[in-house]
């Protein structure tokens, strides 16, 4: 009765516009006080879940990703990946995709990347003749590559969630391969959608221009150098990472470039501080609920329901990919019955 | 989103602010100033670690604790002025959809439901700061609650904050139609 009291209440007031985080806590809340539990642990529990090490992580590399799309960072790298593979049939798609994988590999967030790239790119595609179909939805699935490539926030929130247990450096090294398979399906797709649609080509600007994009844009894609091999050499923590991310950012920004002005800084560690108390409220209050859910042993009930007919790692596999389109078949119907 | 009572159209000639949004705007800007000042009070503090351990081989034991209390006070103040401001992720097509009179009551139970969650917050927030306040924090001479102080502030600001959404959403509607 608990279970169903916990998810029921959430999903009732995320359906009626609760915010996500509020939803969680009020949920916690009602159950708490069902079991007879004392309030003062929700409190306590949102406490302990912003208390993780490794999540002081993220509002450092949510404030480097705003420092470095203010800063000029994500023009160089829009402007790199243009020189790149801008020829490719549906080329401004392809630089969509292939600038993703730039910014996602500095900002660690896929939010971060579909506004620097997106905002940039959809714009522009639409001019050029692209549908808008075509621009949005390329825009928003290459934005995903940010979830795999280091600094991904989902990593260091996925090895917090296993207690540590599981290396950041790991994760992030384990990342990558995927990351590039992701780019490479999504440019082969991108490209018999383009010629299917018969959408364009850019002009190639010359090898000169593309070695002079690559020079300035080098000291962008170095900070992707620079924490992955910090990280995985021991010279510092995820956590130190993210510091040195922003400092690294801000000399980038204000001494190369010159980009980054007092009033541009200013807007840019005011934006990143609201984002960050947004984020880490949402996983302040996910900790609660799911301290709640070990608590009513919903975990380990849940892997006894798995293992009774998924016994092997191929079977659990086997499940996920029969089990995701059945989902998304049914979360697409569920938008077109809202949409007509 | 629409969430932020600010993005609703103003009709033309629409009397100026008045002094209590006024001064609920500026709680927010103080609110996301202290947000401000403890993420790049964060980068500082990372950033001496690194240059004690490496340039001064002395790493200070104090900068544990001092992250875990600037990253309370960027939750608690960031999370608060997200209040003010709508910036809460959520999904909103269902509230949209509805009707005026139907979206009313739903926007004021959702505002009920921030000022429950802050009030419980700012309640016992003030419960666990007052009973560790003198023991002290491992490896900083401060007191070990201290991060309860900025998640009791952060939920009665979040209290402030709804009720005034909730208020405005029956003011508001009622003055211009």
């Amino acid at each position: 009765m608990a279970i169903a009291l916990l998810f029921g209440i959430f999903v009732l007031l995320l359906a009626i516009g609760v915010p996500v985080a509020f939803s969680l806590a009020a949920a916690s809340l009602v159950t708490l006080a069902w079991l007879g539990l004392p309030e003062v642990v929700l409190v306590q529990q949102i406490g302990a879940g912003i208390g993780t090490a490794s999540l002081i992580a993220i509002p450092l590399f949510i404030f480097a990703g705003e420092i470095m799309m203010r800063g000029g960072i994500s023009e160089r790298l829009i402007a790199l990946a243009s020189s790149l593979v801008g020829r490719i049939r549906g080329g401004l798609g392809q630089v969509s995709i292939l600038s993703s994988l730039f910014f996602g590999g500095v900002s660690g967030s896929a939010i971060a990347d579909v506004s620097a790239v997106g905002g940039t790119m959809i714009p522009q595609m639409v001019k050029r003749g692209y549908d808008r179909d075509f621009a949005v939805n390329v825009s928003i699935t290459a934005a995903l590559v940010a979830l795999l490539v280091p600094p991904s926030h989902n990593l260091i929130l996925y090895s917090a969630a296993m207690g540590g247990g599981i290396s950041i450096a790991d994760l992030f090294a384990g990342g990558i391969v995927p990351a590039l398979l992701m780019t490479f399906a999504l440019m082969v797709t991108g490209y018999f959608v383009a010629r299917r649609r018969g959408y364009g080509v850019e002009i190639f600007p010359g090898w000169r221009a593309v070695l002079l994009r690559l020079v300035s844009a080098l000291p962008g894609l170095g900070l992707v150098a620079l924490i992955f091999v910090g990280i995985r050499a021991g010279i510092f923590t995820a956590v130190e990472s993210a510091a040195v991310a922003v400092l690294y950012a801000l000399l980038v920004t204000t001494v190369l470039y010159r980009q980054l002005k007092w009033r541009e800084f200013f807007e840019t560690v005011t934006h990143a501080a609201r984002t960050t108390g947004v984020i880490l409220f949402v996983i302040a209050t996910a900790a609660l609920f799911g301290w709640l859910l070990a608590y009513l042993q919903v975990p380990a009930a849940a892997v006894s329901a798995l293992q009774s007919f998924a016994d092997s790692p191929q079977m659990v596999l086997l499940l996920i990919v029969v089990l995701l389109p059945a989902v998304r078949k049914k979360r697409d119907e569920v938008f077109v019955e809202e949409d007509a | 989103m629409t969430l932020d009572p600010r993005d609703d159209d103003m009709p033309d000639g629409a009397p100026p602010p008045t002094p209590t949004p006024m001064l609920l705007d500026r709680l927010s800007d103080a609110s996301i100033a202290v947000a401000v000042a403890a993420l790049l009070g964060l980068v500082v503090v990372q950033g001496w670690q690194v240059f004690a351990r490496y340039v001064i081989n002395d790493s200070p034991s104090w900068t544990e604790p001092v992250t875990i209390l600037l990253l309370a006070a960027a939750m608690s103040f960031g999370a608060a002025s997200g209040v003010h401001t709508g910036r809460h992720f959520g999904f909103f097509l269902l509230a949209e959809a509805m009707r005026p009179a139907h979206k009313r009551i739903v926007d004021t139970v959702v505002n009920l439901v921030i000022v429950s969650i802050g009030a419980v917050m700012a309640g016992w927030g003030s419960v666990l700061l007052l009973d560790g306040l003198d023991i002290k924090m491992a490896g900083a001479p401060l007191p070990q609650s201290l991060p309860y102080l900025p998640l009791a502030i952060g939920g009665a600001l979040m209290v402030v904050f709804a009720l005034a959404r909730g208020v405005s959403v029956w003011t508001k509607r009622s003055g211009t139609g």
